[in-house]
This record gives structure tokens, C-alpha cells and sequence, in this order.
């Protein structure tokens, strides 16, 4: 069922909790007819054409027989989960194409909490109730936007042969990862190491979601010296395949508490004795990054990249804030 | 007025944006220089996770005297959008590789002056401009109307039940840009403080029972409800909501002055942008 050029509702912010917290721990097939109200629902102010009431359960409706047919609400396995993933995903985009506000993360913030909290439950399970209910939140861990926003960039047939972690590993990347053109070579060029049994990517003594990750670091260290946002399909492909066959290097190096761009576990002169050393990799990038906005120069593009370089020459980040300071004044 | 200039008020969802960046060289450049690099530019916008470059990328643009960089925001984006302008190596035997990333504007400017506001996060009243003959029957040569529909509560989002129409044949008559296009961005302070006046006296006449009603204190979940957005404006021109609703019972002209009080612009002379 396309929905045509109208505008949906939106929620300001994460309110599932609040809306949902009544009936948590309901099954999923308990939360299909919950009822939904517009009167108290946000629109965007220029929304000419608002979807009505009736439209929205019309719709759920549909996707409620959709659903029964893939096999909801029978409970789901690895297997079936991707599969369900994809298939929701298509579902959804195909849908919400004409939206004015088909990407818009307010919008699926409202219809994970609203309309179709049992797709959500039914694939995520419940979130504690302490806990943040990201997968009905704003951002791309939305449980809805995640599967249309992995059909839209990917296709339905590369999403199937990818994996949770190779999908993840590129979306937590957003350098490049945001770029569908460069996302979708990356994982292109993933998965077709995958299967080639001469590659070493995911081979023994690797692993398909550690090399994932492993090999999406490398390219966000490439990429912020060279972007592959402007380098042609061939070029980003043959980065990717280099970076492949060099994994073999990269896992030794983290094996050995080494991440290429980051300090090796000698002691250095920079970090005096007893002072607690990052315990991972975001620690350090804060620690980078606070450095540089100590002498004025934004954690940015090049001047990031030379601190990471020089870090990982055995600099504290202080010392290498302070030489690019230093190079910028002389 | 440039993209970055934009407050969230002017663009709606759906709508795809063409930007334009010139470019100059100095006339002091060297030419080996200049034959080494190219440039290009990116945007990005978080709140879709969606990215891209110039139109005619990904491979960056040869520098020469004058240069027009074209980057489209699809309409697929929303919230706001990230632009950088590059410098990249093309020489293939200088000191940087081939694709290095030799300069870019995200170093030395703040992110949020990259930055297009697309919409903002407050919550809006909707404006519309129509022709008031075809809209109302007598037709009219107001500017503006309130309109407020029939039943209203106060913990709906006045987004979604008040509007402000503003008249067309107006704007044809008195308010037209350097293009001869209505502007309605042309109006005078004044009017807009008439306007949140008058949507103000209409609001507490239409919710006056459920406002006496309200309990001492009493707080709305949605910033953007009519409630929340009342209580707050009674209470900076008359002290507390009460007092707002005794005013209005008692003596409404003193109502009236109050309301103009609290929205008057810094000055009435200022005539026409």
C-alpha cells in the first residue's frame, strides 16, 4: 500500500517508554490494535496534506496480513531474523517512498512507539524498562528505520548476504559509512570476500564479524587522509580489497593490543608513571580530541589524523596536541 | 541571503535543495600549484545518515580562474545538513598521493557555521498564504486571521490546531520583493506582534473554562501544547494564569493593552524591510 505525498506524525522525543510502559512485556500479538490518536500528535508546520487516521490503520492492517504471511508471530532464529529484517525492510520502503518525510527519524520515532510497536517487539524484545528504548528512539537504531534504511542503502540482495556486524561496523562509521555510494562498495567488496575462498576475510584464523570490524577501522583511518567520497567505485573497491589482504598484519597488531593509528603498549615518557592509560579506543580519541581543542585546533580531518599518527608513534596526546600546535606556529 | 543563513522557517520536508559555492583563485597562485589539485565538496546529514558530494562527483573539479561547485541535498534529507569544501591532491608525483586530503574548510570553521538549518526543533504555528476572496465568502481586505478549530484542548499541539492565514491579494498589493514576487518576509514587526496577540486572545476566549479550571501548578507533557504555551505567555504579561483570565472577565481592554505590552516590537517606526 502506497501512502502517497502525505505528511505523518512525529515524536519530539523518545516516547515509547511513556507510552508503552502499561503494557510491557506483552507479547507482540497483544500490541497490534493498540489504539493511536492523532489529535495529540506532532505535524510538521508546513504539512499541507496530513495522513488521517483511518489511512494509518488501514495501513497497519495491511502490514498485519503482510506480517501473518512471513511467519509472525512465530518466534524467529538467526536465519529467519535477517530474513524478516530484509523483508521489512523492503515492505517499508516501498510504502513510505512517496513521504515527504520518508527518512525523517521523528517520523519512525512515532510509528515504532505508536503504530507498530509489535514489529519492533517482536524483533528487538522488550528494552528494560531502566534502560534506553533505543530501538523506538530517533536515531538509526530505530528498529523500523533500521530495516528500511538497510534496504534503501544496500538492496535486497546484498542485505541478505551481509551479516548484523558487517552492516554495523559500516553504520558506526559514519565518515564514510554515510555516503550509500562508498557504504554500498565497501559491503559489496565484504561480501564477496566472503565467499571467495581465497580471500582471507573471515578465514581462519579470522572471523567474519571481528574482520568486519577490523577492516571498517583501517578505512576510516584511509579515509580521513583520503576520502573515499571522492574517489571513483573502482578505487574505493581496490582500497577495501587491499585493506582484505592486509588482515593478515592488522590482526596481529590487535592481537597484540596494537590498533594501527593508536599507541602501541610500550610505556612512553609522555604518560607519567601511574597515570591510568585509555582503556579503549573511544577513551583515547576523547583524550586526541580534547588535547587539540586544548591548543585550539579542531579534532578535525587532517590535524586529527597527524594526532592519531603521532600517538600512535608513541606520543602522549598532550605532546602530540602540542607539536601540531607548535608546527602551525613556526 | 545564503543556505546558511536559513532559521528552519523557509524550508518544508520533501523539498530537495540546489546549492551553489564560487570560487575565485587568487591571482597570486602558482600554476604548478594549481595543476596538482583539484576540489570538491561534501554534505552530510546526520539526522538521515545520509551523505554525498558535488553533482558531477565523486572525482573532484580541475581548479581553474572561476568555479561553480553544484551540490544537491536530495529531498529524502531533514533537520540540517553539513557542507565541506575540499582541496585534493591529483598529482600523482607530488608530496601528497593521488586523493589526499590537503585542505578543507570543516578545519578552520566551526561545524555549525558549515551548517544548513533546515527546520528547527520548536514547535511552529503553521502559516499559510490564500486569497481571501476565494477562501471566505465576503472576501476580505484583512492581512491576516487566526484560525483556531472548533474544539480545541489544551494538551493538543497548537501545530496541529491553529493556523495563520495570511492574504494573498495583500501581499500582492503592498509587500512584493526585488522579483515583484508577495513576500511575506517583507511585513513590518508590528504585524507579527498583532498577529501573536490576536492568536493569544483568540486562544484563552476559545479554552477560557478549561483555563479557570486549571489547577494551581499544573505542568503539560508536550512543550508545544497550547497549555504549555499559554500558562507561559499569561504568566510573563500578567503575573500568573489567574490573574490572565480576571483581566480578560473584567476588564478586556486592559487585556488587550497587557498582551500588546508583552509582544510590542522594540520599535513601532521601523515601517517596511
Amino acid at each position: 500500500m502506497s501512502l502517497g505525498e502525505v505528511f505523518f506524525p512525529r515524536s519530539l522525543g523518545n516516547e515509547a517508554r511513556a507510552k508503552l510502559a502499561d503494557v510491557h512485556g506483552a507479547a507482540p500479538s497483544e500490541l497490534r490494535d493498540r489504539p493511536i490518536s492523532l489529535r495529540t500528535a506532532e505535524f510538521h508546520s508546513a504539512a499541507t496534506v496530513r495522513v488521517e487516521q483511518s489511512q494509518l490503520l488501514e495501513w497497519r492492517s495491511e502490514l498485519d496480513r503482510w506480517a501473518n504471511q512471513q511467519g509472525f508471530p512465530r518466534e524467529l532464529d538467526t536465519s529467519s531474523r535477517i530474513r524478516w529484517d530484509v523483508e521489512l525492510g523492503v515492505k517499508l520502503a516501498e510504502d513510505t517512498q512517496h513521504l515527504p518525510e520518508r527518512n525523517h527519524p521523528a517520523v519512525w520515532a512515532w510509528l515504532a512507539a505508536n503504530l507498530l510497536p509489535h514489529f519492533v517487539v517482536y524483533r528487538w524484545g522488550w528494552p528494560d524498562l531502566d534502560a534506553k528504548w533505543n530501538r523506538f528512539g530517533t536515531d538509526l537504531r530505530n528498529g523500523l528505520r533500521l530495516a528500511t534504511y538497510r534496504v534503501q542503502t544496500y538492496g535486497k540482495d546484498l542485505s541478505l548476504r551481509t551479516t548484523e556486524q558487517e552492516f554495523q561496523s559500516l553504520q558506526n562509521r559514519p565518515a564514510y559509512g554515510m555516503d550509500p555510494r562508498v557504504a554500498r562498495i565497501v559491503l559489496q567488496t565484504l561480501a564477496d570476500a566472503a565467499d571467495d575462498a581465497r580471500s582471507v576475510y573471515g578465514k581462519k584464523p579470522g572471523n567474519r564479524a571481528l574482520d568486519a570490524n577490523r577492516v571498517c577501522i583501517e578505512l576510516r583511518l584511509i579515509n580521513s587522509l583520503r576520502p573515499l567520497c571522492f574517489m571513483s567505485d573502482t578505487a574505493v573497491a581496490d582500497i577495501v580489497t587491499e585493506t582484505i589482504d592486509r588482515l593478515p598484519e592488522i590482526r596481529t597488531e590487535q592481537e597484540g593490543g596494537v590498533i594501527r593509528g593508536h599507541p602501541s603498549p610500550t610505556p612512553t615518557p609522555s604518560r607519567p608513571a601511574g597515570q591510568r592509560r585509555p582503556q579503549s579506543v573511544k577513551e583515547l580519541n576523547r583524550e586526541i580530541a580534547a588535547a587539540l581543542r586544548a591548543v585550539n585546533i579542531n579534532p578535525t580531518g587532517a590535524p586529527w589524523a597527524e594526532a592519531k599518527q603521532l600517538v600512535s608513534e608513541g606520543l602522549g596526546p598532550t605532546e602530540a596536541a602540542a607539536r601540531l600546535s607548535a608546527g602551525r606556529h613556526s | 541571503m545564503t543556505a546558511f543563513d536559513l532559521d528552519g522557517d523557509s524550508w518544508r520536508p520533501g523539498n530537495a535543495i540546489q546549492l551553489t559555492r564560487q570560487i575565485r583563485l587568487s591571482p597570486e597562485s602558482e600554476d604548478a600549484k594549481v595543476r596538482s589539485m583539484a576540489i570538491a565538496a561534501r554534505w552530510s546529514s546526520r539526522s538521515t545518515a545520509s551523505a554525498g558530494v558535488h553533482v558531477g562527483g565523486p572525482e573532484p573539479v580541475a581548479l581553474g580562474e572561476s568555479i561553480e561547485l553544484q551540490i544537491h541535498l536530495p529531498a529524502s534529507i531533514a533537520v540540517d545538513a553539513e557542507i565541506e569544501t575540499c582541496l585534493v591532491s591529483i598529482s600523482a608525483d607530488g608530496a601528497a598521493p593521488r586523493g589526499a586530503l590537503l585542505w578543507s574548510d570543516g578545519w578552520s570553521i566551526l561545524r555549525a557555521e558549515r551548517l544548513i538549518t533546515l527546520e528547527g526543533s520548536a514547535s511552529r504555528i503553521p502559516v499559510r498564504t490564500v486569497r481571501f476572496s476565494e477562501r471566505f465568502e465576503s472576501g476580505s481586505s484583512a492581512l491576516w486571521t487566526i484560525y483556531v478549530e472548533p474544539s480545541i484542548e489544551l494538551e493538543e499541539p497548537i501545530g496541529n490546531v491553529c493556523s495563520v492565514f495570511l492574504n494573498e491579494e495583500v501581499l500582492e498589493r503592498e509587500f512584493r520583493n526585488n522579483d515583484g514576487e508577495p513576500d511575506a518576509s517583507l511585513l513590518p514587526d508590528y504585524v507579527s506582534a498583532g498577529i501573536q496577540v490576536d492568536l493569544m486572545r483568540s486562544l484563552v476566549r476559545s479554552l477560557l473554562t478549561e483555563l479557570q479550571d486549571l489547577e494551581p501548578g499544573a505542568g503539560f507533557d508536550q512543550d508545544g501544547s497550547i497549555g504549555a504555551m499559554l500558562t507561559a505567555r499569561l504568566a510573563e504579561a500578567f503575573g500568573s494564569v489567574p490573574a490572565g483570565i480576571q483581566s480578560l472577565e473584567e476588564d478586556p481592554s486592559t487585556f488587550d493593552r497587557r498582551l500588546w505590552s508583552r509582544f510590542a516590537p522594540n520599535r513601532w517606526s521601523g515601517g517596511l524591510k
